[in-house]
């Protein structure tokens, strides 16, 4: 996106520069304010609490604009003052959770991936042990697959990615992942049979 | 994710996504991705920051508005805790600059009573500064209890004129104590210097004097004395 980044660039210019901050300041909340807040959005926060990160990262921004390298990358830079304001705030809700004696294990766990869906009720022992055996076959079979179609199956089926975001991951275009996701379906039907069919990650249905 | 391995650095991502990492390196950031969810999370949280919105996405520009107007106060009690932290630090730097000053002054009136003060029949000491090269004791001065100030008569070695003169004092074992410029040859060719009791005390020094001649500092005498105090009745 060059004509965002050349009007970022000028942005920081004037507010370096000016004695009067506020007005390009507003430009730049205007610019970013949006995907800001989907960053936050996306990590499952409320709305409240989205907006109330988006006022921090912009706060960050504001007070640490003068120490931000002009040759480094603003969005990179924003992103980091971001995710610290995610960060602080999931440390602060574990905090309250500790003080709430409602913690497990896990929650002393402060890694991002805390925001993932939790997972599913756990199965009965018979269930769970041919949930496993299928899970085994599933991947032994995907082993099986060349490379770059092993990839994007991998990512579709363990971290739930949508083709999109498989994409961005692998540095592929989403036509490509959609091919390759497509021959992987097929080749797996091919060598699981009919039974697996029904167990094969639904891909076609996603909502991109 | 294995145990001992750490998350990818955010700049090491956007290297990734930009395309800007040698292969390598891209083939171990694809590695750790497929394995690490968070990581995975933060790629893609990195790239819908950069990509942006779709404009059927952006917020509406009321709701931008309401998020500004919200953003305000908080900007404002920044700024205000900056202009006190400013405050503060220059309260501070003034506190420091009036104790300073306030020493100062106290240490110049101090000088002006001392100077003041009659002070009869100071010691004076000749030292020449070739027999500092002989392998005599060095000169003994020596200071009765109510001698506040001494004299040492210094008779140079190099008898050239310089513009400004340099005495360097060092204490035997604790190095330089004291230097000071503007000293000037008297009509008799020596140098007086007055030095003051309580810049020193019992001990052996070494006292160096220089000419100086724009950027040159040649050395004109090297001076040993010994200073003994005499203990009051």
């Amino acid at each position: 996106m060059a004509a965002r980044s050349e009007i970022v660039r000028q942005i920081l210019a004037e507010m370096r520069s000016g004695s009067v901050r506020e007005e390009p300041f507003r430009r730049l909340v205007d610019l970013y304010y949006t995907p800001v807040y989907q960053v936050f959005a996306k990590r499952g926060f409320t709305p409240d609490d989205c907006l109330d990160l988006t006022q921090e990262t912009f706060l960050g921004i504001y007070t640490g604009i003068r120490s931000f390298r002009r040759e480094a990358d603003f969005d990179t830079w924003l992103f980091k003052i971001a995710r610290n304001a995610f960060r602080k705030r999931l440390r602060w809700r574990a905090a309250e959770k500790r003080r709430g004696e409602e913690v497990s294990l896990d929650a002393e766990e402060e890694d991002e991936a805390a925001q993932l869906p939790i997972a599913s009720p756990e199965p009965a022992p018979a269930e769970a042990a041919l949930q496993r055996e299928r899970s085994r076959v599933l991947r032994e079979a995907m082993d099986k697959l060349p490379e770059q179609m092993r990839k994007c199956m991998t990512l579709r089926v363990e971290q739930d990615l949508k083709y999109r975001e498989i994409a961005v991951v692998l540095r592929l275009s989403p036509e490509t992942v959609k091919a390759h996701l497509f021959q992987a379906r097929r080749r797996l039907q091919e060598m699981l049979g009919p039974y697996f069919r029904d167990s094969l990650p639904d891909w076609d249905e996603e909502a991109s | 994710m294995n145990e001992t391995e750490t998350h990818l650095p955010v700049e090491e991502l956007a290297a990734y996504q930009a395309g800007d990492l040698p292969e390598a390196a891209q083939a171990r950031v694809r590695d750790h991705l497929m394995r690490c969810p968070a990581c995975t999370r933060m790629l893609l949280d990195l790239d819908a920051l950069r990509r942006g919105v779709e404009p059927e996405d952006e917020a509406p520009d009321h709701e931008k508005e309401r998020f500004w107007r919200a953003l305000q106060p908080r900007l404002l009690a920044l700024r205000s805790s900056r202009r006190l932290q400013i405050v503060q630090l220059l309260a501070a730097i003034l506190a420091v600059a009036v104790v300073g000053l306030a020493i100062q002054n106290a240490s110049l009136r101090q000088t002006v009573h001392d100077l003041s003060q009659p002070d009869l029949g100071p010691p004076v000491r000749d030292l020449s500064a070739t027999a500092v090269r002989s392998a005599d004791a060095p000169a003994a001065v020596s200071l009765a209890p109510d001698d506040r100030f001494f004299t040492l008569i210094l008779s140079p070695a190099d008898l050239r004129d310089f513009p400004d003169h340099e005495v360097v004092l060092e204490r035997a074992g604790a190095g330089e104590i004291w230097r000071g410029r503007g000293l000037h040859r008297n009509r008799y060719g020596t140098f007086s210097l007055i030095l003051a009791r309580r810049q020193t005390g019992a001990g052996d020094y070494t006292l160096r004097l220089f000419g100086i001649s724009g950027e040159h500092r040649m050395s004109v005498g090297e001076y040993h004395f010994r200073i003994e105090t005499q203990q009051a009745p």
